[in-house]
């Protein structure tokens, strides 16, 4: 029952600054990404966890060609992504949506909300007129705003509402891969649930294929299919989510779940407690990049671990994924 | 009511504008307590801990209430007795420390200005007690640390300047306003580590300000939910988990999607929080609550007590509600 891939990355990389200079040193090049193979599959939520800074939002700009890679493959629907120009690329950009996290921030203040949804029908010339205002009312429909919504502007709209305009803009050109950049993590939470909801709905509704990027892993077990877990640009486990909350088994997937804070004052928790922090992606550690705050770290992790199956579509890339087997 | 109460907010309502922001607050801290004040954004949790610092914005007026500081009302003192409070009795920890330190001291002089200001320390004296405290919050290396500017630490490390700041004087009470809100999850788990150690050693009495439950659920003794500018709910962090009485308290609880256990999807709570020129009348969540009846839409609910120290402002809370 595997579903047919819709995008696969292999060895993608986003290295910033490092051009030489005519003089001087060179500028130190921070790994954002560094050497990511992914596949996300037809109709699916692929969850993609991480702390800040460990590339989760720059690789979603990658597939939607927001930014541009420096280096590896992006296959969409078998078409090289990376490589598209001019009027092929602006085709394909019609089936790749975005939406971000700040609400606030997100949309222009001094549009109508009919005008930021809007906006993508008329860079890619699809409507106009009485067409145009048709999309709009049932663009609005379908997250749930009232068409009276589309001459108010957005400081007229709570946080959850604004998020489903910025919702109605992503879907506006019916992509069929939307990336999720932290799409409920600026939202209350009596307000995130609503917003979850109606992604579901959506992704149900129209056959939409979505990377849910967020740092709450209680929301990514929720909604997602399969996690991949990031730390310091590279994926260092992935998984179908019930195998990954429950039997994690990179150290790294196992600090990050036993560190979050459970609302249940009554249930003892082991938790792993990291050392440090997420070491500088301007020198990300040889090797493992997780063996400088990892419990189980030995010499050999300052070696490049090899990726391991782990269980049925499971993969953790660590040299001790797979425990010893005990000796009868 | 807490036993022997450090702080005890009684009644407090603030105002913008003709607008009422908080309307009755009431609740106390014991000594050597952990209480956590949770809400969304606009509950008023944020304004509850600058009226208790007297930190108020000039455009917001408190416009009745009390604040008791080990049995002195704080509203009637003045402006230089609260100087001498701020930072020795009371110390505050906010959410984001960069904008907190000052970006041109090192981190050493910071806390040597606040042992100078209100101990009056000489310089090598503080010096070496600044050292001691950057070793309490376990920043490594101490002694070299404490030369470094703000800008130099990672935001973990800032936060634990932060609190060692806090802690220079030995305060009574500790507000934290969403003091690991900012940081990433593996490096807010070392920071409540350390608070939760520190409350202990130090005996001291912590205000904790959070929208995170699961921070609540860790780390405080008794929890005030506040929706609106109201308490709706007060009670032991154990009582109130596991049978929270206000609808928004449940409500809030159905929303968040649970880490393990069985997939439950999360519950959302319909609408969302109303805006100040907007305000509801009767029980300010009746819009949005589900069971909401007769007297909830015009009358503003009394506090029912539930069970020991348990209590919530619910036409329908405890065996003989009605609506």
């Amino acid at each position: 029952m595997t579903r047919p891939i819709l995008l696969k990355a292999e060895g993608l990389t986003k290295h910033f600054g490092g051009r030489p200079r005519l003089f001087g040193s060179d500028r130190p090049v921070l790994r954002a990404v560094d050497g990511v193979d992914l596949e996300v599959r037809q109709g699916e939520t692929l969850g993609i966890v991480g702390e800040s800074g460990c590339g989760k939002s720059t690789m979603g700009r990658l597939f939607v060609r927001l930014l541009d890679a420096t280096g590896g493959k992006v296959e969409f629907d078998g078409v090289d992504l990376l490589s598209l120009k001019g009027r092929a690329l602006t085709a394909v950009r019609r089936d790749l949506g975005m939406v971000f996290q700040d609400p606030w921030a997100s949309l222009d203040g001094r549009m109508t909300v009919r005008d930021i949804i809007a906006e993508p029908l008329d860079i890619h010339r699809v409507a106009v007129g009485a067409e145009r205002r048709r999309r709009v009312t049932e663009l609005l429909e379908v997250v749930g705003l009232p068409a009276s919504a589309a001459d108010k502007h957005p400081h007229q709209f709570s946080g959850g509402q604004r998020q489903r305009i910025g919702i109605a803009r992503a879907l506006s050109l019916k992509p069929r891969f939307v990336v999720l950049d932290e799409a409920v993590s600026a939202l209350d939470v009596s307000v995130q649930a609503q917003i979850l909801q109606l992604l579901g709905d959506l992704q149900a509704e129209f056959g939409l294929t979505f990377l849910f990027i967020s740092h709450n892993l209680a929301v990514v077990r929720n909604v997602a299919d399969r996690v991949a877990v990031m730390y310091l640009g590279r994926i260092v486990e992935s998984g179908p989510t019930q195998a990954l909350f429950e039997t994690p088994r990179h150290p790294y997937t196992q600090a990050l779940l036993s560190a979050i804070p459970v609302p249940d004052p009554e249930r003892p928790r082991r938790r792993v407690v990291l050392k440090g922090d997420v070491p500088s992606a301007l020198a990300p550690p040889a090797g493992c990049r997780f063996h400088t705050r990892c419990p189980l770290a030995q010499d050999i992790c300052r070696q490049t671990p090899p990726v391991v199956t782990v269980g049925a579509d499971h993969t953790a890339a660590c040299h001790f994924a797979i425990p010893p087997l005990a000796v009868s | 009511m807490a036993p022997n109460p450090v702080l005890e907010i009684d009644g407090l309502s603030t105002s913008v504008g003709g607008l009422t922001i908080l309307d009755g607050v009431s609740f106390s801290i014991g000594d050597g307590e952990v209480v956590g004040v949770v809400g969304e954004s606009g509950s008023g949790k944020s304004m509850t801990a600058l009226s208790t610092m007297r930190l108020l914005p000039a455009s917001v007026g408190v416009t009745s209430g009390r604040i008791l500081f080990e049995g002195v009302d704080l509203l009637g003192r003045s402006e230089t007795e609260m100087r001498r409070i701020r930072g020795d009795r009371i110390a505050m920890i906010f959410q984001e420390p960069m904008s907190s330190l000052n970006p041109v001291l090192t981190i050493g002089e910071q806390i040597v200005e606040t042992l100078a200001w209100h101990r009056g320390m000489d310089r090598a004296r503080a010096r070496r007690r600044a050292i001691e405290l950057l070793d309490l919050v376990e920043i490594p290396a101490a002694a070299k640390r404490i030369s470094d500017y703000p800008h130099q630490l990672s935001g973990g490390m800032r936060q634990r300047v932060m609190i060692a700041i806090a802690l220079a004087c030995e305060p009574k009470l500790l507000i934290a306003d969403e003091p690991t809100t900012a940081l990433d999850v593996t490096v807010q788990a070392q920071v409540l580590d350390l608070l939760r150690g520190l409350r202990q050693e130090l005996a001291m009495s912590v205000m904790l300000i959070t929208h995170d439950l699961g921070v609540v659920a860790e780390f405080a003794d008794r929890v005030v939910v506040l929706y609106a500018g109201r308490v709706a709910e007060t009670g032991p962090v154990k009582a109130l988990f596991r049978e929270p009485a206000h609808p928004y308290t449940r409500g809030l609880l159905a929303s968040i999607p649970p880490l393990d256990g069985p997939l439950a999807k999360p519950r959302p709570i319909p609408g969302s929080v109303p805006a100040l020129v907007d305000m509801p009348a009767g029980c300010r969540f009746h819009p949005r609550c589900a069971i909401a009846a007769g007297r909830c839409t015009a009358t503003q609910p009394p506090f029912v007590p539930l069970d020991r120290s348990h209590e919530a402002a619910c036409w329908l809370a405890g065996p003989g509600g009605t609506p």
